[in-house]
């Protein structure tokens, strides 16, 4: 049987196209494989990885035998028994994310996989496993947005005062709703090793107020031991200390078996620094600044990682894809004209992907930075942006890092809404280093009326400056243009460690 | 000891206040009725139908859906009613229904597969499924179904019809009438139960790559409004380039083709034009990114392909005749048959049926899954035998 003429492209055209809808990880590898059963013809198409099913079809629900499907995911064998069809010859392809996965293929009938069938199935691992791990590292991306906004709430309830149980209150909450545990607690120990309940979310069968008996041995006792935190199953403490020395614990718990998240103890443990803060007598702005300072640069790390996730892993191969597509196209003989448009919207569509991955990328930490400094980077940020963008530097010294992403985020932000919300015609960025002080204006000449309430952006600003020890003023009445001064300390106020 | 097993077809072709019941007494020929399959024209009172056949049966499991036309075993007709009842100790049958169609129609399909699960376990097994074609893209209906059965169980079905008027079609269930449904029978036997696909269309011309299209619309094709390249494909007469009516007319004897590995195009019903934004409106989703053919046409392709899908249906008989068969043959087809060539098809499947009966409806889109996971399909005639 032979194929119809640009039947493979067509397939890998359909595939892509289809997988730009995906939405999750999960959901990307379950579509995925169904895309490939149907474009193949095959009874069964699965993702193995170390042993583990990470989608399948072809068996009815509940009965996919992993253990043969990974047997013919290592190469060990060569065939798949399939309910209600018989013994199928089966193929496989590597996936390049999952780790280890490899794309198991199964179909009835006596032909195995010709060679075009087994180009396209390779075609299809490799746009699978590409947009799988986009996905896995837009919801880590998404998930760090949740937690910061998270603590950066709790933070507000500490920095105004609010009393000390309403703040306990909104971290088990916060903390409920962050570690994926339904059950979250918050003891304070006592000199006799008993403890206090003094928040309690999710739990019906616990109080605040009650105490609980010293001796018994569970995460809070083992917390208290050891100091540190722990881990059981689907319950982790992590302990609260207050000025050098172990007030309490917090305590999250799960009641479905295995849904607690790997993260979980580095994600409360924000929320336990925020407690004692608000515990701590002494509570001057002082602290609290340089708390939100770590928390601050913590998620930048964490930015910094997924952004060489994206440009080392999945930028790469998508530009390796463009140029094999470009170098298909090139080799397509005169009398397949179709096949050609046809590889020309495949390239279009994967450069699409590309630019929206390096603009991920982009948004998550300002990789030009740590290359060439501040100077260089507003260069690029002026020329990127659809605004006319006047550039006014004045900053002769090198300046420590996280003045220099401050001020990188405050002037990409700016811009961002001066192109997205003002209407403007043109924006003026000025920066000038005077009297230990770095000064950042950005001003437009578009309508006015700026409202931190309504977004994200300019709240995060101020936490990122004020963590520093810097001020930052809106002005932006409506008509007359939006003006941003923002004044960060050079070299960081004694007191404030911000790289802990 | 061999098990027993029956089927019994049931005709009325008015539209009467004891039609439904008139076509149930017909069709039940055997004790142990198991399963009642209803056919109807929407211009019957449905709920006081299904109540009224339900109470005669003594509330036998009964699905169903409204149609473009009824198919019998005497030939093809409208506005009429026709019951389907199989029973005896060599079947055994559950039936489901999984409402709110539009809203997850993976959901539904996999809603509407559980009820496999409740059968014995027979030799061979079929799940059937009359669903809100409607309601939006129906290979999701079936990878949904997958997802449960496994590539062990065959899906065999259509959607449901409103005599054209493609606004409301209805789906029956036990004596409730739905909307915007899929109802299903798990049937297990002790005889094969076997299963026919063919469209008798055959593409014209060059491919085309579409290049734009969003659902069931398709916006371009080579980089060119669709709706244009469409009418130049086909040298339309100027009629068709302006008339919403004579466009569909043209369109009727001329889908669009998907190709697919096996050579077996999926075919997609061309449904009209847009004139303003010049897009062509299909009858299932068309994927951006694939190639297209035009097909065409004619009664004596039609009529082969019927002819293939009955005896492909037979294959894994052994020369033995079923007891009955199910068509769903594609709205279209009638179309380009014609009154005249209805008939001889339905007369060529009773043929091959050997004096079995025949029942049937003229569907809004055909579900045949037997190999791979590929299972809808437009302008194509599917058969069921039962053994
Ligand atoms: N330069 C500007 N000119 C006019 N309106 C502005 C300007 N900057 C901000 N705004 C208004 O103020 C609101 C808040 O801005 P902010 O940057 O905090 O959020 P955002 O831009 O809407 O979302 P994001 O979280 O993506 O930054 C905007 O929604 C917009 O209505
Ligand atoms: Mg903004």
């Amino acid at each position: 049987m032979t194929l119809p003429p640009a039947w493979a492209s067509q397939q890998l055209g359909e595939f892509l196209t289809a997988v730009s809808s995906f939405e999750t990880e999960a959901s990307a590898g379950l579509r995925a494989v169904e895309r490939v059963a149907e474009a193949l013809d095959a009874e069964v198409a699965a993702i193995v990885s170390r042993g583990k099913l990470v989608a399948a079809v072809g068996y009815p629900a509940g009965a996919t035998p992993v253990a043969e499907l990974d047997a013919v995911a290592r190469g060990v064998s060569r065939e798949l028994a399939v309910p209600g069809v018989g013994v199928c010859p089966a193929a496989r392809a590597p996936l390049e994310h999952p780790p280890d996965a490899t794309l198991v293929l199964a179909r009835s009938g006596p032909r195995s996989l010709s060679a075009e069938e087994t180009s396209v199935l390779r075609g299809m691992a490799r746009v699978t496993s590409m947009t799988m791990r986009t996905l896995a590292l837009l919801s880590d991306e998404r998930a760090l947005r949740e937690e910061q906004a998270a603590l950066r709430r709790v933070a507000v309830l500490v920095a105004r005062g609010v009393p000390q149980n309403e703040i306990f209150a909104a971290v088990a909450q916060e903390a409920s709703r962050l570690a994926c545990a339904e059950l979250v607690q918050i003891h304070r120990y006592d000199k006799d090793g008993s403890s206090v309940a003094v928040a309690v979310w999710g739990s019906e069968d616990l109080e605040v107020g009650v105490r609980s008996p010293k001796g018994q041995d569970n995460i809070r006792t083992t917390v208290l031991r050891t100091g540190r935190t722990a881990r059981r199953d689907d319950v982790v403490g992590s302990p609260i200390v207050v000025d050098g020395r172990l007030w309490g614990v917090l305590i999250a718990a799960t009641i479905r078996p295995g849904r607690m998240p790997p993260e979980a103890e580095a994600r409360i443990a924000g929320f336990t620094e925020l407690v004692a803060t608000a515990i701590s007598n002494a509570q001057t702005r002082a602290e609290l600044a340089a708390s939100r300072a770590r928390v601050v640069a913590a998620s930048d790390e964490t930015r910094r990682r997924i952004e060489r996730d994206l440009h080392d892993g999945t930028q790469q191969r998508l530009v390796a894809l463009a140029l094999l597509l470009h170098s298909a196209a090139d080799a397509i003989p005169a009398e397949l004209p179709g096949l050609r448009v046809q590889l020309s919207h495949a390239e279009e569509e994967l450069q699409g992907l590309l630019d929206e991955v390096r603009e991920i990328a982009r948004g998550l930490h300002p990789a030009i930075l740590s290359k060439g400094g501040l100077v260089p980077a507003l260069g690029a940020l002026a020329r990127r942006s659809s605004l006319p963008v006047q550039l006014d530097v004045r900053a002769p010294e090198p300046l420590p890092e996280p003045v220099e992403v401050a001020a990188y985020y405050a002037i990409s932000e700016a811009l961002t809404n001066a192109a997205k919300h003002a209407n403007a015609s043109a924006a003026h960025v000025a920066l000038e280093a005077r009297n230990g002080r770095l000064h950042v204006q950005v001003r437009d000449d578009g309508v006015g009326g700026a409202d931190p309430a309504r977004g994200s952006g300019i709240v995060s600003l101020c936490d990122r400056v004020e963590a520093l020890g810097g001020t930052i003023v809106v002005s932006s009445p409506p008509g007359e243009g939006t003006s941003m001064v923002v004044e960060l300390p050079i070299r960081p106020r004694p007191g404030i460690d911000v790289t802990s | 000891m061999p098990s027993s097993r029956w089927l019994g077809v049931g005709h009325a072709d008015t539209s009467g206040p004891d039609a439904g019941v008139r076509a149930t007494d017909q069709a039940l020929v055997g004790d142990d009725a198991k399963l009642l399959v209803v056919f109807a024209s929407e211009s019957h009172d449905l709920s006081a139908m299904v109540r009224q056949i339900s109470a005669r049966s003594g509330g036998v499991p009964l699905i169903g859906c409204t149609t473009a036309g009824e198919i019998a075993t005497s030939g093809p007709g409208d506005a009429g009613v026709v019951v389907t009842a199989l029973g005896g100790d060599g079947f055994s049958v559950a039936t489901t229904v999984a409402t709110g169609l539009s809203h997850d129609l993976r959901v539904a399909g996999a809603h509407a597969a559980d009820c496999l699960g409740s059968i014995e376990d027979r030799a061979h097994r079929v799940l059937l499924l009359l669903t809100d074609g409607l309601a939006g893209d129906q290979q999701e209906i079936v990878r949904g179904a997958y997802g449960v059965l496994g590539a062990g169980v065959p899906i065999v079905g259509g959607c449901a019809g409103d005599e054209l008027r493609m606004t409301r079609t209805s789906q029956l269930y036990g004596d409730r009438v739905l909307t915007d449904a899929v109802v299903a029978a798990a049937i297990g036997s002790d005889a094969p139960l076997g299963i026919g696909v063919r469209h008798g269309w055959r593409k014209v011309g060059e491919p085309m790559l579409v290049t734009r299209s969003g659902g069931n619309r398709v916006y371009t094709l080579d980089d060119r409004p669709a709706l244009d390249v469409y009418l130049e494909r086909l040298a339309a007469p100027a009629p068709a380039r302006a008339s919403q009516e004579e466009l569909a007319r043209l369109a009727l004897t001329h889908p669009l083709g998907l190709g697919r590995r096996d050579g077996e195009e999926h075919v997609r019903f061309v449904g009209g034009g847009d004139f303003a934004d010049r897009s062509l409106s299909c009858i299932a989703d068309v994927p951006q990114g694939g190639l297209v053919w035009i097909m065409e046409g004619d009664a004596a392709s039609m009529l082969e392909a019927t002819d293939a899908a009955c005896s492909d249906s037979l294959a894994s008989f052994e020369g033995r005749s079923p007891l009955g068969m199910l068509a769903f043959d594609c709205i279209a087809r009638r179309g380009v048959l014609g009154d005249d060539g209805i008939r001889k098809e339905i007369d060529r499947v009773a043929l091959s049926a050997a004096g079995a009966p025949v029942a049937g409806f003229y569907t809004y889109g055909e579900i045949a899954r037997t190999h791979g996971l590929s299972g809808f399909h437009n302008q194509t005639l599917v058969v069921l035998s039962i053994g």
